[in-house]
């Protein structure tokens, strides 16, 4: 019996111990993340939290402490904001036409860099050299060279071709961001190339032997096989897509005049106001914060619902090797 | 867990209220400028909008401010916006003194308490601000009785017109109203052989070069707001009146295409931006016989070296606002004091030489090529002898001359309106009167905006 009670007792011991040391483990773990933990709860958690509650206030954040409004500010952006809609609409675009198109721009001169057998080094580098340039600077190269005088349309008009005032026409001013996008989309060109170069060759020397043309070959072996990066590049795209800011902002102000909207932000006609330029007028510049809040919110529940709805989709189109889902 | 949120939602709150709770302003003790007294160096840090060769000159009437009190230095930081004041003071960062390129945000300053109410260093001085600056700009300076920036320098608009043309097409006077405008407009527009626009008569799609300040209302004698407070966008008939007559002088002058000729004659200029190049601003190139704009203008011209023959006149109005002729929209730089500006004082000191100083005035108009802001300024010699310039200094004299009404929404509503215009020239607004009452209905849902 005294022998069963000291058993208990050590045992009780020994699990206090563990307990203990599991403690002790644990708060060396948390010190050593400290750092990540703080970071996350002081500039992520706490930031989120806060535009959540402002978005249900008027705060202007010059004066104003918070003063909680409800859900008017949800209410005006859907009811009575026509530039809410046009910025989402032009969102929209750019995500449903200009993403796709830098994936395949991107897919397509990836597949051409496999090609060549001398000079691999040059045509990527090549490439890949735009994504270097500030997106600032892109956007003001791109006034210059899509502009009336510009050496875009000398050609076009030297070629008898049609020569559109991209930037100054709202019909073609979305066009002309995305051809800015398409230049430098050097970072997807080279995750499109490895996952290119990564595809087995003995699929593609057992498709010849079966007689599979080029098409089959890239239709029933390369596609599955760099799915994943699609994927990936399409979930990046359509988020990248949603906030869309800096270019837009850039030729919005370069080429609106003195009496466009707010010196510019969407010119020509509005057709470059995307949904964050809005947001960050509303905010930074007219201080309503509360309602930029519910922007925000706004936003980032129409990310989410897309990127959702991506990954649910992943299931029927995403080819995983490895066979992790 | 409903709780939980609530709890950190509440939290949170607590922690921005505590985070953002505003500051005041006190009574300020004026600098002791006695000859012989003594004082530590002071270092002012000025924010202003300019750039450039604008903002070299502007640094030379500092450089006079400073010889006068030698131990004040300036630290003058170009580029600078409304916004950037007011996040500036929100981050208890701001300068000592700012100076904005216009009055849209006067009342948004002194509403909001940040900038500081300057009577109380005008009462210290003995100074009736009202017998030294006109009244036109101590009214978009001002905010309800609280006098939180002074006016220095202000632009005024009227027409340009190249007289070579004029003549050429027997015209002899320049227009007086907006019907008189289109008649002189078709005299002188002539298009190219491919139907293009060779020389404009008069450009009027509201965001090319300044012809926006035809649509705020100055020159149809609008009213932006009722007694209420209200948007009169829809109620003031003629608002649409003139967004009818402009509707209409784009198809007479121009075709039924004349929207899209118009918009392709810009961008073969080079864009509204074109506004600001020598060799590509239309007027100066002869390509625009008449145009609304700027006194500066008359500086540009010359400094631009254009060959282009011209005269000035007040801009025409809408024909039902015909007495009121020779009025013109007004508004300039307005210089103020955060309201926790380090060294207020000796900004006051600075604020004072710019804004009332006769000198520093004069000298300013006449390098910068503005309209002075203060009476005797205005009699500047060297201004009043330039027949160019005296348009416009009559144009600011003018009683009816105005800025569009200053409120806390800033420049929401003018911004909303340009919107509107885009959309209206672009054709898209199928129905006027309802167009103006959506957009009436924009403007004031801005004041309770969070």
């Amino acid at each position: 019996m005294a022998i069963a009670v000291t058993k208990d007792a050590t045992t009780a011991e020994r699990r206090q111990l563990r307990r203990r040391r599991g403690r002790r483990r644990g708060l060396v773990i948390l010190a050593f993340m400290s750092p990540w933990v703080i970071g996350f709860l002081w500039f992520y958690l706490y930031p989120m939290l806060a535009t959540l509650f402002f978005s249900f206030t008027k705060y202007d954040g010059i004066r104003l402490a918070p003063h909680w409004v409800g859900l008017f500010n949800y209410r005006a952006l859907f009811t009575n904001d026509p530039l809410f809609w046009k910025s989402l609409a032009n969102t929209v675009w750019i995500v449903a036409i200009g993403t796709p198109l830098q994936i395949l721009f991107a897919l397509a001169v990836a597949w051409a860099l496999t090609r060549p057998r001398r000079g691999q080094g040059i045509y990527r580098t090549l490439y890949f050299l735009p994504t270097m340039v500030p997106a600032v600077a892109a956007a003001l190269s791109f006034i210059y060279l899509l502009s009336a005088r510009g050496p875009v349309n000398s050609t076009l008009r030297l070629l008898h071709l049609p020569d559109p005032n991209w930037f100054l026409d709202p019909a073609w001013s979305k066009p002309g961001l995305v051809l800015l996008g398409m230049w430098g989309v050097g970072e997807a060109i080279v995750i499109f190339l490895a996952a290119l170069l990564d595809v087995p060759a003995h699929l593609y020397e057992a498709a010849d032997i079966e007689g599979a043309s080029t098409w089959q070959k890239f239709r029933n072996i390369t596609l599955p096989m760099i799915s994943p990066v699609i994927f990936f590049s399409t979930v990046i795209g359509v988020i990248y897509g949603f906030q869309y800011f800096t270019e837009a902002y850039v030729v919005g102000l370069g080429t609106g005049g003195a009496g466009a909207n707010a010196g510019g932000l969407g010119s020509p006609n509005g057709s470059t106001l995307f949904y964050t330029i809005q947001l960050y007028h509303q905010g930074f510049e007219e201080f309503h914060l509360g309602y930029a809040s519910a922007m925000a919110w706004v936003l980032f529940l129409i990310v989410m619902v897309c990127t959702m709805a991506l990954i649910r989709s992943s299931n029927r189109w995403v080819y995983y090797q490895g066979g992790f889902r | 867990m409903k709780r939980t949120i609530v709890g950190g939602i509440a939290l949170v709150a607590m922690i921005t209220v505590a985070c953002t709770a505003g500051g005041g302003s006190s009574s300020i003790a004026p600098v002791n400028t006695a000859t012989g007294a003594a004082h530590d160096p002071v270092t002012l840090n000025v924010w202003s909008f300019y750039t450039g060769h604008e903002f070299t000159q502007y640094q030379a009437v500092l450089d006079d401010f400073s010889k006068l009190y030698p131990w004040i230095t300036i630290n003058h930081t170009p580029s600078k916006s409304d916004q950037d004041y007011l996040r500036a003071v929100n981050s208890n960062s701001a300068p000592d003194v700012a100076i904005s390129p216009g009055p849209d945000n006067v009342a948004k300053f002194c509403d909001s308490g940040a900038y500081t109410d300057l009577t109380q260093f005008l009462d210290q001085d003995g100074t009736d601000v009202t017998k030294v600056v006109p009244p036109a700009a101590l009214r978009y300076s001002s905010y309800q009785g609280n006098q939180c920036t002074l006016p220095v320098l202000t632009d005024a608009y009227g027409l340009y017109y190249n007289t070579d043309l004029v003549s050429k097409a027997g015209i002899t006077s320049p227009p007086k109203t907006l019907s008189e405008l289109e008649t002189d407009a078709k005299k002188l527009t002539t298009f190219n052989p491919d139907g293009s626009i060779k020389v404009a008569g008069f450009m009027p799609l509201n965001g090319f070069y300044e012809s926006y300040a035809l649509y705020n209302g100055v020159y149809s004698g609008s009213q932006w707001y009722n007694a209420d407070g209200k948007s009169s966008l829809a109620t003031d008939p003629s608002w649409a009146a003139l967004y009818e007559w402009q509707k209409k002088f784009i198809t007479d002058v121009y075709g039924p295409d004349g929207y899209q000729k118009l918009k392709d004659f810009a961008a073969s200029l080079g864009g509204p931006n074109s506004e600001w190049g020598a060799n590509t601003q239309g007027f100066e190139l002869g390509k625009l016989a008449m145009a609304m704009d700027g006194e500066w203008r008359t500086a540009f011209i010359t400094n631009d070296k254009s060959k282009v023959n011209y005269e000035t006149a007040p801009f025409p109005v809408l024909d039902s606002a015909a007495d009121i002729y020779g009025a013109g929209t007004i508004g300039g730089d307005v210089i103020g004091i955060p309201s926790n500006a380090e060294h207020p004082a000796e900004g006051w000191l600075l604020l004072k030489y710019l804004a009332l100083d006769t000198g520093a005035e004069m000298k300013l108009a006449e390098t910068l090529g503005n309209v002075p802001t203060t009476y005797e300024s205005l009699k500047d010699p060297k201004l009043t002898a330039t027949p160019h310039f005296q348009t416009f200094l009559d144009i600011f004299a003018n009683a009816n001359s105005a800025f569009k009404p200053i409120t806390v929404i800033g420049q929401a509503d003018s911004d909303a309106l340009a919107s509107f215009l885009d959309d209206w020239e672009a054709g898209k607004v199928p129905d006027l009167q309802k167009g103006l009452e959506d957009l009436a209905g924009q403007i004031d849902q801005q004041f309770t905006l969070g």
